[in-house]
Protein backbone atom coordinates (compact mmCIF):
# COMPACT_ATOMS: atom_id res chain seq x y z
CA UNK A 1 0.00 0.00 0.00
CA UNK A 2 1.32 3.29 -1.20
CA UNK A 3 0.05 5.35 1.23
CA UNK A 4 0.43 3.06 4.39
CA UNK A 5 4.07 4.81 5.50
CA UNK A 6 2.84 8.45 4.70
CA UNK A 7 3.04 11.10 7.78
CA UNK A 8 0.50 12.78 8.54
CA UNK A 9 2.45 14.83 11.19
CA UNK A 10 5.90 15.80 10.56
CA UNK A 11 7.89 17.80 12.95
CA UNK A 12 11.63 19.41 11.76
CA UNK A 13 13.63 21.08 13.98
CA UNK A 14 10.59 22.58 15.50
CA UNK A 15 11.49 25.56 18.25
CA UNK A 16 8.47 27.85 19.60
CA UNK A 17 8.99 31.08 21.63
CA UNK A 18 6.25 32.68 22.98
CA UNK A 19 5.91 36.93 22.56
CA UNK A 20 6.05 38.64 19.75
CA UNK A 21 8.00 38.39 16.96
CA UNK A 22 7.62 34.94 16.86
CA UNK A 23 8.40 33.83 13.37
CA UNK A 24 12.28 34.71 13.54
CA UNK A 25 13.85 34.69 10.06
CA UNK A 26 16.47 31.57 9.78
CA UNK A 27 19.58 34.10 9.69
CA UNK A 28 18.55 35.15 13.46
CA UNK A 29 18.53 31.51 14.35
CA UNK A 30 21.99 32.07 16.67
CA UNK A 31 20.51 35.22 18.48
CA UNK A 32 17.79 32.59 19.88
CA UNK A 33 20.15 30.78 21.89
CA UNK A 34 18.88 30.39 25.27
CA UNK A 35 19.94 32.65 27.99
CA UNK A 36 21.25 34.70 25.04
CA UNK A 37 19.46 38.53 25.36
CA UNK A 38 17.27 39.98 22.22
CA UNK A 39 17.68 42.76 20.32
CA UNK A 40 16.45 45.38 22.95
CA UNK A 41 19.08 43.99 25.51
CA UNK A 42 15.89 41.75 27.28
CA UNK A 43 16.44 38.02 28.20
CA UNK A 44 14.43 36.40 25.68
CA UNK A 45 11.27 34.45 27.03
CA UNK A 46 12.45 30.48 27.16
CA UNK A 47 11.63 28.44 24.50
CA UNK A 48 8.25 26.25 25.12
CA UNK A 49 9.70 23.93 22.31
CA UNK A 50 13.25 23.51 21.68
CA UNK A 51 14.18 21.71 18.83
CA UNK A 52 10.74 19.23 18.16
CA UNK A 53 11.72 16.80 15.43
CA UNK A 54 8.43 14.36 15.29
CA UNK A 55 6.66 12.08 13.21
CA UNK A 56 3.41 10.54 13.12
CA UNK A 57 2.79 7.77 9.81
CA UNK A 58 -0.94 7.90 8.66
CA UNK A 59 -3.38 5.09 10.77
CA UNK A 60 -1.58 5.40 13.83
CA UNK A 61 -2.60 6.21 17.35
CA UNK A 62 0.33 8.30 18.60
CA UNK A 63 -0.06 9.43 22.34
CA UNK A 64 2.04 12.61 23.58
CA UNK A 65 2.75 12.24 27.16
CA UNK A 66 4.85 14.99 29.19
CA UNK A 67 3.99 16.57 32.81
CA UNK A 68 2.18 19.88 33.11
CA UNK A 69 4.49 23.00 31.21
CA UNK A 70 6.36 20.64 28.88
CA UNK A 71 5.00 21.63 25.85
CA UNK A 72 2.24 19.69 24.77
CA UNK A 73 -0.32 21.94 23.98
CA UNK A 74 2.15 23.95 21.96
CA UNK A 75 2.43 21.54 19.68
CA UNK A 76 -0.91 20.63 19.10
CA UNK A 77 -1.52 24.51 18.42
CA UNK A 78 1.28 24.51 15.91
CA UNK A 79 -0.80 21.96 13.79
CA UNK A 80 -3.75 23.82 13.29
CA UNK A 81 -1.88 27.02 12.86
CA UNK A 82 -2.89 28.62 16.42
CA UNK A 83 0.23 29.00 16.72
CA UNK A 84 3.21 29.68 14.07
CA UNK A 85 7.07 27.97 15.04
CA UNK A 86 9.44 30.18 15.54
CA UNK A 87 11.89 27.90 13.93
CA UNK A 88 11.58 24.56 11.97
CA UNK A 89 9.19 22.76 10.05
CA UNK A 90 5.67 21.76 10.98
CA UNK A 91 3.79 19.48 8.12
CA UNK A 92 0.33 17.91 8.23
CA UNK A 93 -0.83 15.96 5.81
CA UNK A 94 2.54 17.05 3.66
CA UNK A 95 1.16 20.85 3.93
CA UNK A 96 2.20 23.86 5.69
CA UNK A 97 -0.65 24.97 7.90
CA UNK A 98 -0.15 28.36 8.16
CA UNK A 99 -0.04 28.15 4.01
CA UNK A 100 -2.73 25.38 3.36
CA UNK A 101 -5.31 26.94 5.06
CA UNK A 102 -8.76 26.29 5.83
CA UNK A 103 -8.82 23.18 3.17
CA UNK A 104 -6.53 21.61 6.03
CA UNK A 105 -8.27 21.76 9.02
CA UNK A 106 -11.50 20.41 7.34
CA UNK A 107 -9.62 17.16 7.42
CA UNK A 108 -8.68 17.55 11.05
CA UNK A 109 -10.85 17.13 14.47
CA UNK A 110 -9.66 19.30 17.43
CA UNK A 111 -9.93 19.02 21.24
CA UNK A 112 -8.76 22.10 22.65
CA UNK A 113 -6.87 21.26 26.26
CA UNK A 114 -9.44 23.43 27.78
CA UNK A 115 -12.78 23.04 26.00
CA UNK A 116 -14.22 26.70 26.30
CA UNK A 117 -17.45 27.57 24.89
CA UNK A 118 -19.16 30.40 27.22
CA UNK A 119 -22.20 30.97 25.70
CA UNK A 120 -26.35 30.88 26.38
CA UNK A 121 -26.80 28.43 23.70
CA UNK A 122 -27.54 25.13 23.65
CA UNK A 123 -25.10 22.30 22.74
CA UNK A 124 -27.11 21.12 19.93
CA UNK A 125 -26.97 24.69 18.75
CA UNK A 126 -23.40 25.05 18.85
CA UNK A 127 -22.41 21.90 17.24
CA UNK A 128 -25.08 22.52 14.50
CA UNK A 129 -23.64 25.33 13.91
CA UNK A 130 -19.85 23.89 14.15
CA UNK A 131 -20.98 21.38 12.00
CA UNK A 132 -22.16 23.94 9.28
CA UNK A 133 -19.00 25.57 9.55
CA UNK A 134 -17.18 22.37 8.56
CA UNK A 135 -19.81 22.08 5.25
CA UNK A 136 -22.46 20.41 7.39
CA UNK A 137 -22.92 17.03 9.76
CA UNK A 138 -26.22 15.20 9.77
CA UNK A 139 -28.33 15.74 12.77
CA UNK A 140 -28.57 11.98 13.41
CA UNK A 141 -24.84 11.68 13.74
CA UNK A 142 -24.77 14.48 16.55
CA UNK A 143 -27.52 13.04 18.61
CA UNK A 144 -25.87 10.00 18.56
CA UNK A 145 -22.48 11.20 19.48
CA UNK A 146 -24.35 12.68 21.92
CA UNK A 147 -26.55 9.56 23.24
CA UNK A 148 -23.48 7.47 23.59
CA UNK A 149 -21.32 9.86 25.79
CA UNK A 150 -24.47 10.29 27.38
CA UNK A 151 -24.81 14.42 26.95
CA UNK A 152 -27.75 16.14 27.38
CA UNK A 153 -28.18 18.48 24.05
CA UNK A 154 -30.56 20.93 25.05
CA UNK A 155 -28.71 22.30 28.42
CA UNK A 156 -27.04 25.87 28.05
CA UNK A 157 -23.25 24.86 27.23
CA UNK A 158 -22.70 27.90 29.91
CA UNK A 159 -24.18 25.93 32.46
CA UNK A 160 -22.63 22.47 31.88
CA UNK A 161 -20.47 20.90 34.10
CA UNK A 162 -16.50 20.02 32.98
CA UNK A 163 -17.23 16.67 32.00
CA UNK A 164 -19.94 17.25 30.05
CA UNK A 165 -18.37 20.28 28.25
CA UNK A 166 -15.38 17.88 27.44
CA UNK A 167 -18.30 16.38 25.87
CA UNK A 168 -19.14 19.12 23.69
CA UNK A 169 -15.65 19.17 22.70
CA UNK A 170 -15.22 15.54 21.81
CA UNK A 171 -18.46 15.68 19.93
CA UNK A 172 -17.09 18.52 17.75
CA UNK A 173 -13.83 16.47 17.45
CA UNK A 174 -15.42 13.53 16.31
CA UNK A 175 -18.47 14.44 14.23
CA UNK A 176 -17.37 14.74 10.71
CA UNK A 177 -14.85 11.89 10.91
CA UNK A 178 -11.96 13.66 10.06
CA UNK A 179 -8.88 11.69 8.65
CA UNK A 180 -6.94 13.27 11.47
CA UNK A 181 -7.96 13.95 15.34
CA UNK A 182 -5.57 15.88 17.39
CA UNK A 183 -7.17 15.66 21.18
CA UNK A 184 -5.42 17.82 23.98
CA UNK A 185 -6.10 16.16 27.17
CA UNK A 186 -9.49 14.00 25.64
CA UNK A 187 -10.38 12.20 28.88
CA UNK A 188 -9.75 14.91 31.14
CA UNK A 189 -13.15 15.82 32.91
CA UNK A 190 -14.57 12.41 32.00
CA UNK A 191 -15.07 9.79 34.83
CA UNK A 192 -14.07 6.39 34.19
CA UNK A 193 -16.86 4.87 32.58
CA UNK A 194 -16.68 7.51 29.86
CA UNK A 195 -12.87 7.37 29.62
CA UNK A 196 -13.40 3.76 28.41
CA UNK A 197 -16.58 5.25 25.84
CA UNK A 198 -13.57 7.73 24.77
CA UNK A 199 -10.98 4.79 24.09
CA UNK A 200 -13.83 2.90 22.30
CA UNK A 201 -14.39 5.95 19.81
CA UNK A 202 -10.77 5.76 19.37
CA UNK A 203 -9.73 2.86 18.27
CA UNK A 204 -12.97 2.79 16.27
CA UNK A 205 -11.56 5.95 14.31
CA UNK A 206 -7.86 3.94 13.99
CA UNK A 207 -10.18 0.74 12.31
CA UNK A 208 -11.29 3.35 9.77
CA UNK A 209 -7.92 4.11 9.28
CA UNK A 210 -8.15 7.26 10.83
CA UNK A 211 -4.94 9.35 12.27
CA UNK A 212 -5.07 10.24 16.16
CA UNK A 213 -2.65 12.34 18.20
CA UNK A 214 -3.69 12.75 21.41
CA UNK A 215 -1.79 14.29 24.81
CA UNK A 216 -2.10 12.85 27.96
CA UNK A 217 -0.56 13.04 31.87
CA UNK A 218 -1.63 9.74 32.24
CA UNK A 219 0.06 6.58 30.69
CA UNK A 220 -2.67 4.04 31.19
CA UNK A 221 -4.79 5.40 29.27
CA UNK A 222 -2.25 6.22 26.75
CA UNK A 223 -1.06 2.77 26.89
CA UNK A 224 -4.83 1.14 26.30
CA UNK A 225 -4.69 2.68 23.02
CA UNK A 226 -1.68 4.14 21.26
CA UNK A 227 0.29 2.65 18.89
CA UNK A 228 3.38 4.23 19.96
CA UNK A 229 4.31 7.64 22.38
CA UNK A 230 6.28 10.35 22.28
CA UNK A 231 7.97 11.73 25.53
CA UNK A 232 7.90 15.45 26.16
CA UNK A 233 9.58 17.73 28.35
CA UNK A 234 10.64 21.39 29.21
CA UNK A 235 10.45 21.32 25.31
CA UNK A 236 12.47 18.30 24.10
CA UNK A 237 11.11 15.37 23.15
CA UNK A 238 13.12 12.75 24.84
CA UNK A 239 12.02 9.63 23.76
CA UNK A 240 9.89 7.96 21.09
CA UNK A 241 9.09 4.66 21.70
CA UNK A 242 6.25 1.80 20.94
CA UNK A 243 3.80 1.21 23.69
CA UNK A 244 5.55 -1.86 24.53
CA UNK A 245 8.89 -0.79 24.93
CA UNK A 246 7.50 1.72 26.80
CA UNK A 247 5.80 -0.54 29.74
CA UNK A 248 8.90 -2.82 30.07
CA UNK A 249 10.25 0.60 31.26
CA UNK A 250 7.25 1.92 33.64
CA UNK A 251 7.77 1.62 37.32
CA UNK A 252 4.72 0.77 39.16
CA UNK A 253 3.77 0.71 42.95
CA UNK A 254 2.44 -2.78 44.06
CA UNK A 255 0.81 -3.37 47.08
CA UNK A 256 0.22 -7.01 48.39
CA UNK A 257 -1.61 -8.20 51.06
CA UNK A 258 -1.16 -11.97 52.08
CA UNK A 259 -2.99 -14.68 54.32
CA UNK A 260 -0.38 -15.20 56.72
CA UNK A 261 2.67 -13.20 57.83
CA UNK A 262 5.70 -13.61 55.93
CA UNK A 263 9.27 -15.12 56.07
CA UNK A 264 12.32 -12.99 56.64
CA UNK A 265 13.39 -12.42 53.03
CA UNK A 266 10.94 -13.97 51.00
CA UNK A 267 10.78 -11.58 48.44
CA UNK A 268 14.49 -9.84 48.24
CA UNK A 269 15.89 -12.24 45.49
CA UNK A 270 12.69 -10.91 42.91
CA UNK A 271 13.99 -9.50 39.83
CA UNK A 272 12.28 -5.98 39.14
CA UNK A 273 11.28 -5.27 42.57
CA UNK A 274 13.02 -2.63 44.34
CA UNK A 275 12.53 -1.26 47.69
CA UNK A 276 10.61 -4.21 48.95
CA UNK A 277 9.42 -3.62 52.68
CA UNK A 278 7.31 -6.27 54.50
CA UNK A 279 5.24 -5.02 57.13
CA UNK A 280 3.31 -8.28 58.87
CA UNK A 281 1.27 -9.42 56.18
CA UNK A 282 1.55 -6.68 53.82
CA UNK A 283 4.38 -6.19 51.09
CA UNK A 284 5.19 -2.60 49.55
CA UNK A 285 7.59 -1.84 46.70
CA UNK A 286 8.31 -0.58 43.28
CA UNK A 287 7.85 -3.21 40.41
CA UNK A 288 9.88 -2.50 36.93
CA UNK A 289 9.58 -4.15 33.52
CA UNK A 290 8.33 -8.00 32.92
CA UNK A 291 6.00 -8.46 36.18
CA UNK A 292 6.40 -12.04 35.94
CA UNK A 293 8.80 -13.24 38.36
CA UNK A 294 7.05 -10.95 40.82
CA UNK A 295 4.12 -12.51 40.48
CA UNK A 296 5.44 -16.36 40.15
CA UNK A 297 6.84 -15.69 43.75
CA UNK A 298 3.68 -13.87 45.20
CA UNK A 299 1.40 -16.89 44.22
CA UNK A 300 3.57 -19.40 46.60
CA UNK A 301 1.58 -17.76 49.31
CA UNK A 302 -1.62 -17.01 49.79
CA UNK A 303 -2.81 -13.92 48.27
CA UNK A 304 -5.61 -12.06 50.12
CA UNK A 305 -5.42 -8.56 47.92
CA UNK A 306 -3.23 -7.19 45.51
CA UNK A 307 -2.95 -3.92 43.81
CA UNK A 308 -0.19 -2.66 40.83
CA UNK A 309 -0.74 1.01 40.56
CA UNK A 310 -0.57 3.01 37.41
CA UNK A 311 2.64 3.85 36.62
CA UNK A 312 4.24 7.04 37.70
CA UNK A 313 4.46 9.16 34.88
CA UNK A 314 7.22 11.67 37.08
CA UNK A 315 9.10 8.92 37.58
CA UNK A 316 9.08 7.43 33.76
CA UNK A 317 10.18 10.53 33.24
CA UNK A 318 12.60 10.04 35.26
CA UNK A 319 14.36 7.78 33.69
CA UNK A 320 14.77 9.28 30.50
CA UNK A 321 15.48 12.15 31.89
CA UNK A 322 18.68 10.57 34.02
CA UNK A 323 19.88 8.19 30.49
CA UNK A 324 20.15 11.29 28.43
CA UNK A 325 22.93 12.48 31.29
CA UNK A 326 21.34 15.21 32.28
CA UNK A 327 21.60 16.57 28.98
CA UNK A 328 18.75 19.34 29.72
CA UNK A 329 19.58 19.18 33.21
CA UNK A 330 20.45 23.14 34.49
CA UNK B 1 -29.68 31.26 11.36
CA UNK B 2 -26.33 29.11 12.36
CA UNK B 3 -24.99 28.81 8.83
CA UNK B 4 -22.03 31.38 8.99
CA UNK B 5 -20.11 33.48 11.47
CA UNK B 6 -21.83 36.49 11.04
CA UNK B 7 -25.26 35.29 11.51
CA UNK B 8 -23.71 33.50 14.44
CA UNK B 9 -23.13 36.14 16.47
CA UNK B 10 -25.87 38.72 15.81
CA UNK B 11 -27.47 35.59 16.71
CA UNK B 12 -25.53 35.10 20.06
CA UNK B 13 -25.98 39.05 20.29
CA UNK B 14 -29.87 39.32 19.55
CA UNK B 15 -30.06 40.35 23.40
CA UNK B 16 -27.77 43.28 22.99
CA UNK B 17 -29.23 44.57 20.28
CA UNK B 18 -32.82 44.45 21.42
CA UNK B 19 -32.07 46.22 24.56
CA UNK B 20 -29.54 49.14 23.06
CA UNK B 21 -32.23 49.83 20.35
CA UNK B 22 -34.90 50.04 22.62
CA UNK B 23 -32.95 52.26 25.29
CA UNK B 24 -31.74 54.54 22.11
CA UNK B 25 -35.62 54.97 21.01
CA UNK B 26 -36.37 55.74 23.89
CA UNK B 27 -34.04 58.59 24.96
CA UNK B 28 -34.72 59.85 21.34
CA UNK B 29 -38.47 59.65 21.94
CA UNK B 30 -38.11 61.57 25.16
CA UNK B 31 -36.30 64.41 24.01
CA UNK B 32 -38.12 65.06 20.58
CA UNK B 33 -41.26 64.90 23.06
CA UNK B 34 -39.81 67.20 25.05
CA UNK B 35 -39.51 69.61 21.86
CA UNK B 36 -42.84 71.72 22.31
CA UNK B 37 -41.90 73.21 25.30
CA UNK B 38 -38.69 74.40 24.61
CA UNK B 39 -39.84 75.60 21.41
CA UNK B 40 -41.52 79.08 23.32
CA UNK B 41 -41.23 82.58 23.40
CA UNK B 42 -39.85 82.44 27.20
CA UNK B 43 -37.41 79.13 26.77
CA UNK B 44 -35.93 81.60 23.95
CA UNK B 45 -35.40 84.94 25.96
CA UNK B 46 -34.02 82.26 29.29
CA UNK B 47 -31.50 81.77 26.72
CA UNK B 48 -30.28 84.60 25.75
CA UNK B 49 -29.20 85.62 29.15
CA UNK B 50 -26.25 82.58 28.69
CA UNK B 51 -22.49 83.69 27.88
CA UNK B 52 -22.69 82.90 24.26
CA UNK B 53 -19.05 81.30 24.24
CA UNK B 54 -20.75 78.81 26.38
CA UNK B 55 -23.64 78.15 23.92
CA UNK B 56 -21.13 78.24 21.31
CA UNK B 57 -19.31 75.45 22.91
CA UNK B 58 -21.79 73.38 24.15
CA UNK B 59 -23.34 73.62 20.37
CA UNK B 60 -26.83 75.53 22.04
CA UNK B 61 -27.02 78.42 19.36
CA UNK B 62 -29.78 77.61 18.13
CA UNK B 63 -31.89 75.37 20.75
CA UNK B 64 -35.20 76.73 19.58
CA UNK B 65 -35.53 75.39 15.73
CA UNK B 66 -36.15 71.85 15.21
CA UNK B 67 -32.61 71.27 13.59
CA UNK B 68 -30.80 73.16 15.91
CA UNK B 69 -32.58 71.03 19.14
CA UNK B 70 -32.20 67.45 17.88
CA UNK B 71 -28.79 68.33 16.66
CA UNK B 72 -27.71 69.18 20.34
CA UNK B 73 -29.51 67.04 22.23
CA UNK B 74 -30.14 63.16 20.53
CA UNK B 75 -27.55 63.76 17.46
CA UNK B 76 -25.18 66.26 19.46
CA UNK B 77 -24.81 64.00 22.58
CA UNK B 78 -26.63 61.02 24.04
CA UNK B 79 -27.30 58.86 21.04
CA UNK B 80 -23.72 59.59 19.61
CA UNK B 81 -22.50 58.21 23.20
CA UNK B 82 -25.05 55.40 23.47
CA UNK B 83 -23.91 54.15 20.18
CA UNK B 84 -20.06 54.15 20.45
CA UNK B 85 -20.48 52.19 23.26
CA UNK B 86 -22.97 50.08 22.45
CA UNK B 87 -19.80 49.66 18.95
CA UNK B 88 -16.76 50.11 21.01
CA UNK B 89 -18.29 47.08 23.73
CA UNK B 90 -19.35 44.80 20.11
CA UNK B 91 -16.09 45.90 18.75
CA UNK B 92 -13.92 44.25 21.74
CA UNK B 93 -16.03 41.33 22.23
CA UNK B 94 -15.75 40.42 18.46
CA UNK B 95 -12.35 39.71 18.42
CA UNK B 96 -10.20 40.44 21.89
CA UNK B 97 -12.83 39.03 24.12
CA UNK B 98 -13.83 35.90 22.35
CA UNK B 99 -10.05 35.59 22.03
CA UNK B 100 -9.64 35.94 26.32
CA UNK B 101 -12.70 33.69 26.49
CA UNK B 102 -10.91 31.17 24.76
CA UNK B 103 -13.55 30.47 22.33
CA UNK B 104 -11.46 31.72 19.54
CA UNK B 105 -9.52 29.03 19.26
CA UNK B 106 -11.78 26.34 18.46
CA UNK B 107 -13.54 28.65 15.89
CA UNK B 108 -10.35 28.86 14.24
CA UNK B 109 -9.36 25.25 14.09
CA UNK B 110 -12.16 24.88 12.20
CA UNK B 111 -12.34 25.30 8.34
CA UNK B 112 -12.45 29.16 8.50
CA UNK B 113 -9.58 31.54 7.57
CA UNK B 114 -9.23 34.37 10.02
CA UNK B 115 -9.75 37.03 7.56
CA UNK B 116 -13.04 35.24 6.70
CA UNK B 117 -13.64 35.66 11.13
CA UNK B 118 -12.85 39.29 11.03
CA UNK B 119 -15.15 40.10 8.13
CA UNK B 120 -17.71 38.38 9.02
CA UNK B 121 -17.59 39.96 12.86
CA UNK B 122 -17.49 43.42 11.39
CA UNK B 123 -20.77 42.69 9.25
CA UNK B 124 -21.95 42.14 12.23
CA UNK B 125 -20.90 44.80 13.82
CA UNK B 126 -22.37 46.65 10.89
CA UNK B 127 -25.69 45.07 11.42
CA UNK B 128 -25.94 45.51 14.86
CA UNK B 129 -25.30 49.28 14.78
CA UNK B 130 -27.49 49.61 11.71
CA UNK B 131 -30.59 47.92 13.56
CA UNK B 132 -29.85 50.72 16.34
CA UNK B 133 -29.47 53.22 14.62
CA UNK B 134 -32.76 52.03 12.55
CA UNK B 135 -34.35 53.07 16.14
CA UNK B 136 -32.79 56.30 16.57
CA UNK B 137 -34.09 57.18 13.39
CA UNK B 138 -37.62 55.45 13.87
CA UNK B 139 -38.50 56.96 16.95
CA UNK B 140 -37.58 60.68 15.96
CA UNK B 141 -39.52 59.95 12.65
CA UNK B 142 -42.81 58.42 14.67
CA UNK B 143 -42.51 61.82 17.41
CA UNK B 144 -42.32 64.40 14.94
CA UNK B 145 -45.56 65.30 13.68
CA UNK B 146 -46.65 64.71 17.43
CA UNK B 147 -43.95 66.81 18.96
CA UNK B 148 -43.92 69.92 16.19
CA UNK B 149 -40.69 68.97 14.61
CA UNK B 150 -42.34 68.73 11.50
CA UNK B 151 -39.77 71.43 10.14
CA UNK B 152 -37.66 68.46 9.35
CA UNK B 153 -37.67 66.22 6.39
CA UNK B 154 -37.50 62.60 6.72
CA UNK B 155 -34.74 63.27 4.36
CA UNK B 156 -32.99 65.12 7.05
CA UNK B 157 -33.25 63.09 10.09
CA UNK B 158 -32.00 59.52 7.69
CA UNK B 159 -29.11 61.61 7.02
CA UNK B 160 -28.21 62.42 10.32
CA UNK B 161 -28.79 59.15 11.61
CA UNK B 162 -26.42 57.67 8.29
CA UNK B 163 -23.52 60.15 10.23
CA UNK B 164 -24.30 58.89 13.56
CA UNK B 165 -24.13 54.87 12.01
CA UNK B 166 -20.73 55.47 10.36
CA UNK B 167 -19.61 57.96 13.62
CA UNK B 168 -20.49 54.41 15.87
CA UNK B 169 -18.98 51.95 13.02
CA UNK B 170 -15.46 54.04 13.12
CA UNK B 171 -15.42 53.82 16.95
CA UNK B 172 -16.55 49.85 16.30
CA UNK B 173 -14.31 48.91 14.04
CA UNK B 174 -11.65 50.61 16.03
CA UNK B 175 -11.83 48.61 19.04
CA UNK B 176 -11.84 45.44 16.68
CA UNK B 177 -9.21 46.59 14.93
CA UNK B 178 -7.18 46.94 18.26
CA UNK B 179 -8.21 43.87 19.51
CA UNK B 180 -7.23 42.11 16.94
CA UNK B 181 -3.57 43.92 17.03
CA UNK B 182 -3.16 43.05 20.90
CA UNK B 183 -5.57 40.29 21.76
CA UNK B 184 -6.76 42.06 24.52
CA UNK B 185 -10.21 43.06 26.19
CA UNK B 186 -9.04 45.79 28.30
CA UNK B 187 -6.59 47.34 25.66
CA UNK B 188 -8.82 47.46 22.92
CA UNK B 189 -11.57 49.05 25.08
CA UNK B 190 -9.77 51.53 26.82
CA UNK B 191 -7.98 52.54 23.31
CA UNK B 192 -11.02 53.06 21.51
CA UNK B 193 -12.61 54.77 24.41
CA UNK B 194 -9.78 57.28 24.74
CA UNK B 195 -9.47 58.38 20.98
CA UNK B 196 -13.48 58.63 21.62
CA UNK B 197 -12.67 61.01 24.72
CA UNK B 198 -9.71 63.38 23.00
CA UNK B 199 -11.62 62.97 19.38
CA UNK B 200 -14.99 64.60 21.43
CA UNK B 201 -13.34 67.19 23.08
CA UNK B 202 -10.76 68.22 20.52
CA UNK B 203 -13.32 68.68 17.87
CA UNK B 204 -15.27 70.64 20.36
CA UNK B 205 -12.44 72.45 21.78
CA UNK B 206 -10.22 73.02 18.29
CA UNK B 207 -13.06 74.48 16.02
CA UNK B 208 -13.20 77.17 18.89
CA UNK B 209 -10.27 78.87 17.37
CA UNK B 210 -9.22 79.73 14.27
CA UNK B 211 -5.80 78.49 14.80
CA UNK B 212 -6.32 74.89 16.08
CA UNK B 213 -9.20 74.39 13.65
CA UNK B 214 -7.06 72.25 11.59
CA UNK B 215 -6.92 69.78 14.57
CA UNK B 216 -10.72 68.86 14.53
CA UNK B 217 -9.98 67.47 11.26
CA UNK B 218 -8.38 64.49 12.90
CA UNK B 219 -11.74 64.23 14.89
CA UNK B 220 -14.27 61.25 14.08
CA UNK B 221 -16.77 64.09 15.48
CA UNK B 222 -15.89 67.02 12.56
CA UNK B 223 -17.26 64.56 10.14
CA UNK B 224 -20.16 63.22 12.36
CA UNK B 225 -21.39 67.09 12.73
CA UNK B 226 -19.22 69.39 10.77
CA UNK B 227 -21.61 69.63 7.60
CA UNK B 228 -24.02 69.20 9.94
CA UNK B 229 -26.41 67.09 8.01
CA UNK B 230 -29.52 67.77 9.93
CA UNK B 231 -29.88 70.99 8.36
CA UNK B 232 -27.74 70.09 4.99
CA UNK B 233 -28.56 66.87 4.23
CA UNK B 234 -26.58 64.08 3.84
CA UNK B 235 -22.49 65.20 3.67
CA UNK B 236 -21.24 62.94 1.10
CA UNK B 237 -17.43 63.47 1.74
CA UNK B 238 -17.63 63.70 5.40
CA UNK B 239 -19.59 60.24 5.27
CA UNK B 240 -17.10 58.52 2.93
CA UNK B 241 -14.48 59.61 5.29
CA UNK B 242 -16.00 57.46 8.20
CA UNK B 243 -16.43 55.18 5.95
CA UNK B 244 -12.98 54.56 4.66
CA UNK B 245 -11.67 54.71 8.03
CA UNK B 246 -13.77 52.03 9.32
CA UNK B 247 -12.65 49.58 6.00
CA UNK B 248 -9.41 50.95 6.83
CA UNK B 249 -9.56 49.36 10.20
CA UNK B 250 -10.81 46.59 9.24
CA UNK B 251 -7.93 45.82 6.75
CA UNK B 252 -6.05 46.18 9.60
CA UNK B 253 -7.79 43.97 11.70
CA UNK B 254 -7.40 41.20 9.20
CA UNK B 255 -3.91 41.83 8.40
CA UNK B 256 -2.69 42.59 12.15
CA UNK B 257 -4.79 39.11 12.99
CA UNK B 258 -3.37 36.84 10.46
CA UNK B 259 0.15 37.51 11.60
CA UNK B 260 0.26 36.74 14.53
CA UNK B 261 -0.17 33.33 17.38
CA UNK B 262 -4.05 33.39 18.12
CA UNK B 263 -4.87 32.83 21.99
CA UNK B 264 -1.04 33.55 23.21
N1 LIG C 1 0.50 31.89 25.84
C1 LIG C 1 1.67 31.64 26.40
N2 LIG C 1 2.56 32.61 26.61
C2 LIG C 1 3.76 32.36 27.16
N3 LIG C 1 4.17 31.15 27.52
C3 LIG C 1 3.34 30.13 27.34
C4 LIG C 1 2.04 30.31 26.77
N4 LIG C 1 1.44 29.10 26.70
C5 LIG C 1 2.31 28.23 27.22
N5 LIG C 1 3.45 28.83 27.59
C6 LIG C 1 4.62 28.17 28.18
O1 LIG C 1 5.07 27.19 27.28
C7 LIG C 1 5.44 26.00 27.97
C8 LIG C 1 4.67 24.82 27.40
O2 LIG C 1 3.30 24.99 27.68
P1 LIG C 1 2.19 23.99 27.16
O3 LIG C 1 0.87 24.63 27.43
O4 LIG C 1 2.49 23.62 25.76
O5 LIG C 1 2.40 22.75 28.12
P2 LIG C 1 1.54 21.40 28.26
O6 LIG C 1 2.46 20.28 28.03
O7 LIG C 1 0.32 21.48 27.41
O8 LIG C 1 1.14 21.46 29.80
P3 LIG C 1 -0.19 20.93 30.54
O9 LIG C 1 0.01 19.49 30.75
O10 LIG C 1 -0.17 21.68 31.84
O11 LIG C 1 -1.36 21.26 29.68
C9 LIG C 1 5.15 26.26 29.44
O12 LIG C 1 6.36 26.58 30.05
C10 LIG C 1 4.25 27.45 29.43
O13 LIG C 1 4.48 28.24 30.57
MG1 LIG D 1 -1.72 21.45 27.85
Amino acid sequence: MQHANRLVIELTGVVKRYGRDTTEPPHRAHALEPHTNGPTGAPLRARALDGVDLQVRAGEIFGFLGPNGAGKTTTIRLLLDLLRPTLGKVRVFGQDPRSAGPALRRRIGYLPGDVRVGTRQSAHELLTHLGQLRGGVSDARIRSLAERLGLDLRAPIRRLSKGNRQKVGLIQAFMHDPELLVLDEPTSGLDPLLQREFLAMVREASDRGRTVFMSSHVLSEVEQVADRTGIIRDGHLVAVESVDELRTRAVRRVEVVFGHDLPDGAFSEVSGLEGAEVHGRTLRGRLTGPADSFVKAAARHEVVSFLAADPDLEELFFTYYAERGGRHAA
Amino acid sequence: MLRSVWTKTLWEGRNGIVLWSVALAGVSLMYALFYPSINQESFAQAMESFPEALMLAFGWDDLTSAAGYLGSTVFGLLAPILMIVFAIGLGTRAIAGDEEAGTLDLLLAHPVSRARVVLERALALAVSLTVATLAVFGAIVAARGVAELDALSVGAIAAASLHLLLLALTFGTLALALGAIGGSRSLALSGAAIVAVLGYFGNTIARQVDATRWLATLSPFRYYEGGAPLRNGLQVGDATVLLVASALFVAVAVVALGRRDVGA
